[in-house]
């Protein structure tokens, strides 16, 4: 009779353990199959995979017959208006690559195991996503217990700038001049101001104000239409962190360039708190990058001839006239 | 001298006359009696189901679900064209219509595709005919959970029960933009337009998966022919409703509740003059709109789902 107590034991422990370890995946048993997601919490913009098992056909249905899972993300509803902008806004969340707002669907192995990765949006709210899936079968279904997902906003010590019509695209961003873009930038820090200037000849297009809470930026840009075509570079910087995002560009439907180049410049990340520029650049032609902004230093000195030209006039004419009188 | 003959006239007139109104108070009670134990055991003869209510959108909400069950086929029908119940197990919600009522007055009646991803209470996704399968209850709280709809009764129709209400009305008019078939669910109507269709063509037309129409001397598939049924379900819930609420031969009505008493399952709450109430006021009926799900047979709520249960008075959150 001893054992019994030590028997019991070694359950509850033995409980208390897989309960832990399920949790620590986010993984949840349900009928003979599990889901969990991995990682959780995951950064917005960065990748996390769902996974389960046990999604089987019934016994005696012919190897073809319907099988699929369907992963979906559980909208909590507060009254109809909100469920359809709580939906709109939350699936940002769930959103496949290429970016999307549908249910995911997945086919199982023979052995009933199966897994779908999806890119959390870099503009994903920060905060817990539950996740739900379901063994369907045509005919009949095994739904699994959901999970939850948490999505972190980048918080680390540098920033990163991400413009939302090239996601994924791995050639230099093509903007056309006058046009608004989109981007989300990550890591400044929370209520900072961020200056965005575009380059070789330092151009401020904007300011921007960091989340008070999680310091991300969520906006457009437009590249001015008086910009010359070609290659240039865009900086983020944060007023007071310093961090400094360089982001290459090629400028289309601006002004005609000064020169031919034909640069392909990749993009750039860069850590912010030295402030040291990791712009990687594999240029194809003539290294320079063309001209922004305006000719104000020759329009300037011209000004300044002409005003002087006046005045020099405007002395010899009175000195004329004192001779005369 | 004229007194007796005339008092006795008078007298033999007011015993006939009080004979007659004996012998009608009798036929009334009679016909009374007969027509209470008609009701009672029409009444009788519906099946309840028990389920919990939830609440939220104020009025009144009905839902009616057809049932795929196996276990009671039509009349005649052959077991190969359905499956048996070993084969295909359990039931399935083939048809969900929602019937609401509002505080106002206006009734309401939308059609849901079954194919709609929907979530339990506990954050388990199904597609809408399969959380039917689990319980009733679980549908009920799968449509409070995941669109905001209340339900206060339940009507659950099997195949037997559908195809009867039909025949007792001696078929159903239809309109259709074509000749259709459908190997699968035994459809199979030879000609467009207006026609009168029977319970089984009916039950074939609202099962249908894969339709075919006959288009330019070609049968081909119908576009999203799964998504279809949505509407042939609303079309065949209005033919019989309008139908039957314009019948006034007592004899159709007697088999029309006689048949539906049959297989029907309600909840307690609700009685014949429920439905026929019910069958009176359904009104128009509107399909719901989803987004089909690529790859797949499922379909998602959409923006345009929310605005359709929105206008139809379902705004509010439900529990």
């Amino acid at each position: 009779m001893r054992l019994l107590p030590a028997a019991l034991a070694i359950a509850v422990v033995m409980s208390v353990s897989m309960v832990s370890a399920a949790g620590a995946a986010g993984a949840v048993t349900s009928f003979h199959g599990t889901f969990s997601v991995t990682p959780t919490p995951v950064v917005a913009g960065h990748e996390t995979t769902f996974a389960g098992t046990g999604c089987l056909r019934d016994q005696g249905a012919p190897a073809g017959s319907p099988l699929t899972v369907i992963v979906d993300m559980i909208v909590p509803q507060a009254g109809a208006t909100r469920v359809a902008a709580n939906r709109a806004a939350a699936t940002r969340a769930a959103s496949m690559r290429p970016m999307s707002d549908s249910p995911l669907q997945v086919t199982p192995d023979a052995k009933g195991d199966w897994s779908i990765g999806i890119l959390v949006p870099p503009d994903a709210l920060p905060g817990d996503y539950e996740f739900s899936a379901v063994c369907d079968r045509y005919g009949s279904s095994d739904p699994y217990l959901p999970v939850t997902l948490e999505v972190q906003i980048n918080l680390q010590a540098s920033a990163e700038i991400l413009l939302l019509d090239f996601l994924g695209s791995t050639t230099t961003p093509q903007l056309s001049a006058g046009k608004a873009y989109e981007f989300v930038g990550l890591g400044f820090v929370p209520a900072e101001r961020v200056q965005l200037a575009v380059h070789s000849d330092p151009v401020v297009l904007a300011n921007f104000t960091a989340d008070p809470q999680f310091g991300f930026i969520d906006d457009f840009l437009t590249v001015p239409k008086a910009t010359a075509d070609g290659a240039h570079t865009l900086t983020f910087t944060g007023q007071t962190s310093r961090r400094q995002v360089v982001v290459a560009i090629t400028v289309t439907g601006g002004s005609v360039a000064p020169s031919t180049a034909t640069s392909t410049m990749t993009s750039t990340v860069t850590t912010a708190s030295t402030m040291t520029t990791a712009t990687t650049a594999t240029a194809t032609g003539v290294g320079s990058l063309a001209s922004t902004g305006t000719a104000a230093g020759q329009t300037l000195w011209f000004g300044i001839t002409l005003t002087l030209l006046g005045v020099a006039t405007l002395l010899v004419a009175r000195r004329r006239s004192q001779r005369a009188h | 001298m004229v007194g007796p003959p005339v008092r006795a006239r008078s007298r033999a007139a007011r015993s006939r006359a009080a004979r007659s109104v004996r012998m009608l108070a009798t036929v009334l009670s009679f016909a009374l009696m007969i027509g209470g134990i008609d009701v009672v055991v029409l009444q009788a003869r519906l099946q309840h189901l028990a389920f919990t209510p939830t609440t939220g959108a104020p009025g009144e909400t009905w839902l009616i679900v057809g049932s795929d069950s196996r276990a009671d086929l039509p009349a005649g029908a052959a077991q190969s064209s359905f499956g048996s119940p070993q084969q295909v197990a359990g039931a399935r919600a083939d048809i969900v219509l929602i019937v609401h009522r509002t505080p106002a007055g206006p009734l309401s009646t939308l059609s849901i595709p079954r194919d709609l991803l929907v979530h339990n209470q506990s954050g388990q996704i199904n597609r809408l005919a399969l959380a039917y399968q689990l319980s009733p209850q679980n549908l009920v709280d799968s449509l409070c959970a995941t669109l905001n709809v209340p339900t206060d009764h339940l009507v659950v129709v099997d195949f037997a029960v559908f195809t009867a209400v039909v025949d007792a009305l001696h078929g159903i008019t239809v309109t259709v933009p074509a000749p259709l078939r459908d190997s699968l669910s035994g459809l199979d109507l030879n000609s467009a337009g207006a026609q009168r269709i029977n319970g089984d063509q009916a039950l074939a037309l609202v099962r249908s998966r894969h339709t075919e129409q006959y288009v330019d001397g070609q049968w081909a598939p119908m576009p999203d022919g799964a998504n279809q049924r949505t509407s042939w379900a609303g079309l065949i819930f209005s033919a019989t409703t309008q139908l039957a609420t314009a019948t006034t031969n007592p004899l159709v009505l007697q088999q029309l509740a006689w048949n539906v008493g049959a297989g029907l399952e309600v909840d307690r709450g609700t009685s014949l003059t429920d439905l026929a109430m019910l069958a009176q006021d359904s009104g128009r009926l509107t399909d719901v709109a989803t987004d089909l799900v690529p790859g797949g047979l499922a379909r998602a709520p959409s923006a345009q789902t929310f605005s359709t249960l929105s206008a139809a008075g379902f705004d509010s959150p439900c529990r």
